[in-house]
């Protein structure tokens, strides 16, 4: 059992695991002595884009043009679009005592996240993959776009409640990837035979330069309070307020490229082709200096991607057969609209909970969830998807995967 | 039941594969490549071409066949100078006492020009003393006859003790820039003649030496690098025989067909700035094809000597005089020759400077801006008649650096729209070649321009008709492209009368002009890994 858990555990880690902040947390106010928790997820979604598409892009494969079509189809005048693929490992010691009181023990935590978010209009997806063809005597609009990709490891250190599992814990972050862009006005018109184009930028882009690991540093929070109300029917029920990640971020060496210009192009002259007068680039910024566009080195002082969710949980030690949970979540700086989520657990043995749940936000719109969680005496192993459709159908927006994974003593 | 639930969530973790291929998709992406007009205006005006007041041009083509100046007519070559001094028995030289003390006059060899006068715009006098003496020696170099901003040009030089065996080298560098330099000699009424004064006496402050007429002291000196500005004598009887070859790059091109002209004027004149009498002939004027085909021009005064007069005044009052060669249909084949002329003409020729001999009293002049000139024009209406005349032009393309970039490329067209306002009907054929000049690509279908006159006349006068072109590249083409090391393009001109459609004779307006749009549609394969 301990050679399996220990490959599961790894296996966990090594795919960017799962988180348990979709699985319902298992409210569990039995006092341990150590504990040590996997966990993990990979979750991507789009309010526009269906996964037959989307798994051409992350799988690799010919996208045909039926697929563009339909998803092209699919698009609105704003989209949202992101993914997120995240692990942390995490060991708590209840024995010690912390602040000279018994009730306090502590935990290390390390963890890895990704994050890649975007908000953009149809006409940037047309763009990309039609090409730009499909404008002749028409304008691609695509002011408003952002995108966003961040890429970061912590590891950090708290104390924890022993009885509540309430905790709070100071990260230091370790920024590996940054990039940030911001199409403030974009627009491309062409004329119905495509002898002009002229094009509206104004925005920027920010990118963190270079192959080093280490490209800025970052210092934040994590915090997970646990609150006990009356509910109900349900003589106690237990809310949780957590947070991920909060802080802030330095990275340094940023290369921030800003455009504010219109250009017109109707074609090159022959004597800019040919003869003594012929344009010639030699570098890269001959190149963005002709068109306007400025660069210039920064360092970065910005918010981390940070994780707030708040929200019923279910209990470990209940009874009852079915039990409700719900709650909000939002993610500070990516572009992730509020996610509501609802759903209800059955507990159907003593060693195994099955739940289901309905949420909308975030990357996407509506999404049906499921889980299922087992007690195996020591261990305790949880794994679910918040978007069944997508995990069963080429046609849903997004796949989910989350898992958890915890051993007692 | 606890195993199929570890079994379950290892299957589901390995759902999560890797990325087994790159992401493919096609888009289709068009944008203008050229927007242009060509026109002639840019050589209107500009040694080619005039607006003749009623709207056509004329030609007027104006071109230096050859050109030599003052320094290639009366060069003065680098001369080393050398003198040898010896005591003529043994002594004991005291402190101060002079060796050397001796004018001298050197030829400089430059016959057959006989110099009396030259003013140096740059040169020098490079002097080499070995001294053998065990004391130091001072020289002392004056050129009696060489001022400088009025001064008489002397100097020192300064040469520590050597030995007999072993001899002390010293130099000194004597700048003669900007100097006049009398070659009249001692006597004032030499040529060629330099004439210069050297010292040489031992240190006044060493020691006294004993000496044999073993002791020599030897002094090199060599005029070099020497750039006239004006000199004066007689340049002797010279004859420079040359020819000249011109490589005009458009008729390189020109594979077949024909061109017919109008009427036209070709005069060759020469310009001769130096003061003495010279004599010319125009030995040959010939012409050869890509094809090896030559013609000759014939006339009168083509290989008959001509006599050409001296320029008058001087300095800056210098007036060439002028010898012109002029040929015209009526006394020559000039419009056969130009019809059929080559990329390769050449022009053979005698210049013969003063064929009489001195009869100037040697006074003979160059001055700064003398020089002698043989100038081209051409003069004719900006007319012609083309006859399946056919132009093909590769040049180097090579595509090889945008191999990853033609392989994701499935499909183009490049759309050409013209609006042709002259008077010549075009076709055109492209071709793609490999390494060995091999055919790759060829848009083999010849593409048709249609002439200005078959369309409607616009507000300039110009008679504009609009054509289309299309070329298609299909993917087999760009694969095939990434091999591509030149590109051919093939021309064929007509001037077809919109009456007959039989080729005649157009003129070529002022405001004449051929608009291009040039525009792309490429459907690309976008991949990443």
């Amino acid at each position: 059992m301990n050679k399996l858990f220990a490959i599961v555990f790894g296996l966990i880690l090594a795919n960017s695991g799962k988180s348990q902040q979709s699985l319902p947390i298992q409210m569990d106010t039995l006092l341990y002595k150590y504990e040590i928790i996997g966990a993990g997820i990979l979750d991507y979604g789009s309010t526009s884009i269906q996964n037959e598409f989307t798994q051409k892009l992350i799988y690799g494969g010919f996208i045909n043009q039926a697929m563009i079509d339909r998803n092209s189809g699919n698009h609105k005048l704003q989209n949202r679009a992101g993914f997120d693929a995240s692990g942390e490992i995490e060991f708590r010691d209840y024995t010690t005592r912390i602040f000279n009181q018994d009730k306090f023990g502590y935990f290390v935590r390390g963890g890895y996240y990704n994050y890649f978010s975007t908000a953009y209009s149809g006409d940037v997806f047309n763009l990309i993959f039609n090409g730009n063809s499909s404008y002749k005597g028409d304008t691609a609009k695509f002011s408003g776009t952002q995108a966003n990709l961040f890429s970061f490891q912590k590891i950090g250190i708290g104390f924890i409640h022993k009885k509540s599992k309430s905790n709070i814990g100071l990260n230091y972050y370790n920024i590996s990837g940054y990039s940030d862009a911001y199409i403030r006005t974009g627009n491309l018109a062409m004329n119905a035979d495509a002898s002009n184009l002229q094009m509206d930028l104004g925005g920027k882009f920010n990118y963190a330069e270079g192959q080093k690991f280490n490209k800025g540093w970052g210092v934040g929070l994590d915090g997970d309070f646990r609150l006990t109300v009356k509910w109900l029917n349900e003589a106690t029920a237990f809310f949780q307020v957590q947070l991920k990640n909060i802080g802030y971020m330095n990275v340094n060496n940023v290369s921030e490229y800003q455009s504010d210009s219109t250009y017109n192009f109707s074609g090159f002259k022959f004597s800019q082709l040919m003869g003594d007068s012929a344009l010639t680039f030699n570098s890269s910024s001959q190149v963005l200096d002709s068109l306007g566009i400025q660069k210039r080195s920064k360092t970065v002082h910005a918010m981390l991607p940070g994780f707030i969710q708040i929200g019923k949980v279910v209990d470990q030690q209940s009874s009852k057969v079915v039990q409700s949970y719900f709650g909000v979540r939002i993610f500070t700086t990516l572009n992730y609209t509020p996610l509501i989520y609802i759903g209800g657990q059955v507990k159907l043995f003593d060693w195994m909970k099955i739940g289901i749940q309905a949420s909308h936000g975030g990357y996407t719109n509506f999404r049906i969830g499921f889980y299922t969680h087992y007690d195996l005496g020591k261990y305790h192993i949880g794994i679910g998807s918040e978007n069944l459709i997508g995990a069963l159908s080429k046609s849903g927006y997004g796949e989910s995967l989350h898992l958890k994974l915890s051993r007692l003593w | 039941m606890k195993k199929v639930a570890f079994f379950s969530i290892l299957v589901l973790i390995a759902l999560i594969s890797c990325r087994k291929e790159a992401t493919r998709w096609n888009s289709n992406w068009s944008a203008p490549i050229i927007n242009d007009s060509l026109t002639l205006k840019n050589w209107i005006n500009d040694s080619t071409l005039n607006a003749n007041g009623s709207g056509y041009l004329d030609v007027d083509l104006k071109r230096q066949l050859f050109h030599f100046d003052l320094n290639s007519i009366v060069g003065i070559p680098d001369t080393t100078l050398q003198n040898n001094f010896s005591l003529a028995a043994s002594l004991t030289v005291p402190p101060g006492y002079s060796f050397v003390n001796q004018s001298e006059e050197k030829d400089l060899y430059l016959d057959p020009i006989e110099l009396t006068k030259i003013n140096l715009k740059k040169g020098q006098i490079s002097v080499l003393l070995k001294n053998p003496y065990p004391t130091k020696v001072i020289c002392t170099i004056s050129l009696p006859g060489v001022t400088k901003n009025g001064q008489t040009i002397s100097e020192e030089l300064e040469v520590a003790a050597g030995s007999l065996s072993n001899p002390t080298s010293g130099t000194k560098i004597i700048d003669l820039a900007g100097s006049q330099m009398d070659l009249t000699g001692t006597s004032g009424g030499g040529k060629n003649k330099l004439v210069y004064q050297i010292t040489v006496k031992s240190d006044p402050n060493g020691p006294s030496v004993q000496t044999t007429s073993s002791y020599v002291t030897q002094v090199y000196s060599t005029i070099q690098n020497i750039q006239l500005e004006y000199a004066k004598g007689y340049f002797g009887h010279q004859i420079i025989s040359d020819t000249v070859e011109t490589d005009v790059a458009i008729l390189q091109k020109w594979i077949d067909g024909d061109i017919t002209l109008p009427g036209l004027n070709l005069d060759l004149t020469l310009s001769n700035g130096i003061k003495a009498m010279a004599r010319i002939n125009l030995k040959e004027l010939i012409t050869t094809k890509s094809n090896g085909l030559s013609t000759s021009l014939y006339s009168s005064q083509i290989n008959v000597p001509q006599n050409v007069n001296s320029a008058a005044g001087s300095w800056n009052t210098l007036s060439p005089s002028q010898t012109v060669y002029s040929f015209q249909t009526g006394n020559s084949n000039i419009k056969d020759f130009l019809e059929h002329a080559g990329p390769k003409i050449k022009l053979v020729y005698d210049f013969e400077l003063n064929p009489l001999g001195n009869i100037s009293g040697s006074w003979n002049e160059i001055f700064p801006n003398s020089s002698v000139d043989m100038n081209l024009r051409l003069t004719m209406p900006l007319g012609l008649t083309l006859n399946n005349f056919t132009l093909a032009d590769t040049f180097a393309l090579d595509l090889n650096s945008a191999k990853k970039q033609l392989a994701q490329a499935r499909s183009a067209e490049i759309a050409i729209e013209l609006a042709n306002g002259f008077p010549i009907e075009g076709k055109l054929m492209l071709k793609f070649l490999g390494q060995d000049k091999e055919i790759l690509v060829a848009l083999t279908d010849y593409q048709f321009i249609e002439s200005g006159l078959m369309g409607s006349v616009n507000s300039d006068g110009i008679a504009v008709k609009n054509s289309k072109i299309a070329w298609q590249f299909s993917q087999a083409d760009f694969e095939k492209l990434t091999s591509c090391k030149f590109i051919s393009l093939i021309s064929v001109f007509d001037t077809p009368d919109p009456a007959t459609s039989l080729n005649s004779s157009v003129l070529l307006q002022e405001n004449s002009f051929l608009g291009c749009k040039m525009i792309i549609n490429l459907q690309y394969e976008s991949k990443y890994e």
